[in-house]
């Protein structure tokens, strides 16, 4: 997870509410970086970067048909009982989205209306937490986190 | 999109592989993800229209060991070659951190590398980067094949700024990694925000 305190935060706030069953969750920073999976695994990050990919991509459909503000939309591709869904969540300063992967749904309606009433819930809380705990985006620092790295290093980062 | 988390001790970055049509992009990532051990990579996402050229994006997360306790992370993508394809590589690279600007050898294709390179600094000035600002290295594909443009041309054509150059034959694993490592090299010296 590339934030472990956000990934916490989440983690808390999910634990917090009852998610309807066969219903994969997960948050995603609007560059694509996984912030938290509700059933991580190795296709977790290959998840957040294509529901980034399919935002983008829709949000530039939309602006092409003249519509510059895309806040209150959504996405959905879906079929009688399965489908995605991505919500935009404005978490303050920084967005990201609640994507929701649901199979067997009974209702899918309601299950649109409970994502879609989390995603505003979520963003509510994370605009709650302290600011530096709120990080969606690295904190500013100074310089360059390292000066020089030695080819040994990289040979052993790319175990060679 | 480089993301440091200071609190787990864990980078991220986005690195994109731009290019002209077959010049061998996703031979390059496609080679990274057979050889790479599955404790290390994540599922490899292939975005192709049904004659397998690609459509949006190849997607394949690395997740390569620690350096100074940092555990590194790259996400590598490749755009669309294809000329129509335009809007998507602009979109794929916002938040980029580094290129990989995969140029195919052979002569008849070097009007290609050239419109893709301007289309290169096109989009990225697009996205408000600078072009010799993000960090970048060039490879000469498809080496073995025997009409190819000799590398000092290449150079002189497509390499003003003299940035890192590798030769490759992707399909058969050669100048593959060697590109990435250099690359990721680039990248991590890159990144801004220094330890407190």
């Amino acid at each position: 997870m590339i934030n472990g305190m956000m990934h916490e935060h989440i983690s808390q706030f999910m634990s917090k509410h009852r998610l309807p069953k066969g219903l994969r969750l997960f948050v995603v920073r609007g560059d694509g970086l996984l912030v938290w999976d509700g059933k991580p695994d190795n296709q977790s990050q290959a998840l957040a970067a294509l529901c980034s990919g399919v935002w983008e991509a829709s949000k530039a459909m939309a602006k092409a048909a003249g519509q510059v503000d895309v806040k209150d939309f959504r996405f959905v591709f879906d079929s009688t009982d399965h489908g995605v869904l991505i919500f935009p969540v404005d978490g303050e300063g920084q967005g990201f989205h609640l994507a929701a992967i649901y199979e067997g749904c009974v209702n899918p309606a309601l299950l649109k209306r409970q994502v879609h009433s989390l995603g505003g819930k979520l963003a509510q809380y994370v605009r709650q937490l302290p600011k530096q705990t709120r990080v969606f985006n690295q904190p500013q620092r100074e310089g360059y986190l390292f000066s020089d790295i030695s080819d040994d290093e990289m040979d052993r980062l790319f175990g060679i | 999109m480089s993301f440091v988390n200071y609190h787990t001790k864990e980078i991220n970055c986005k690195i994109v592989y731009y290019g002209p049509g077959l010049g061998g992009k996703t031979t390059n990532i496609q080679w990274i993800y057979q050889k790479t051990s599955a404790g290390n990579k994540g599922q490899m996402v292939s975005l192709n229209t049904e004659n397998e050229r690609t459509l949006f994006f190849d997607f394949l997360p690395l997740d390569l060991g620690e350096i100074r306790g940092f555990k590194t992370r790259f996400h590598l993508y490749t755009v669309p070659g294809q000329v129509f394809y335009e809007a998507s590589r602009k979109l794929i690279l916002r938040g980029v951190d580094g290129l990989v600007f995969v140029a195919d050898s052979q002569v008849e294709r070097m009007e290609a590398n050239m419109e893709s390179l301007e289309s290169l600094e096109k989009n990225l000035a697009a996205q408000g980067y600078e072009a010799g600002r993000v960090p970048t290295v060039m490879q000469w594909n498809k080496r073995d094949l025997p009409n190819i443009v000799p590398t000092m041309d290449l150079s002189n054509k497509l390499n003003p700024r003299r940035l890192p150059e590798f030769e490759a034959v992707a399909f058969q694993g050669e100048g593959v990694f060697e590109t990435l490592k250099t690359i990721s090299k680039m990248v991590l010296l890159n990144i801004k925000g220094g330890l407190e």
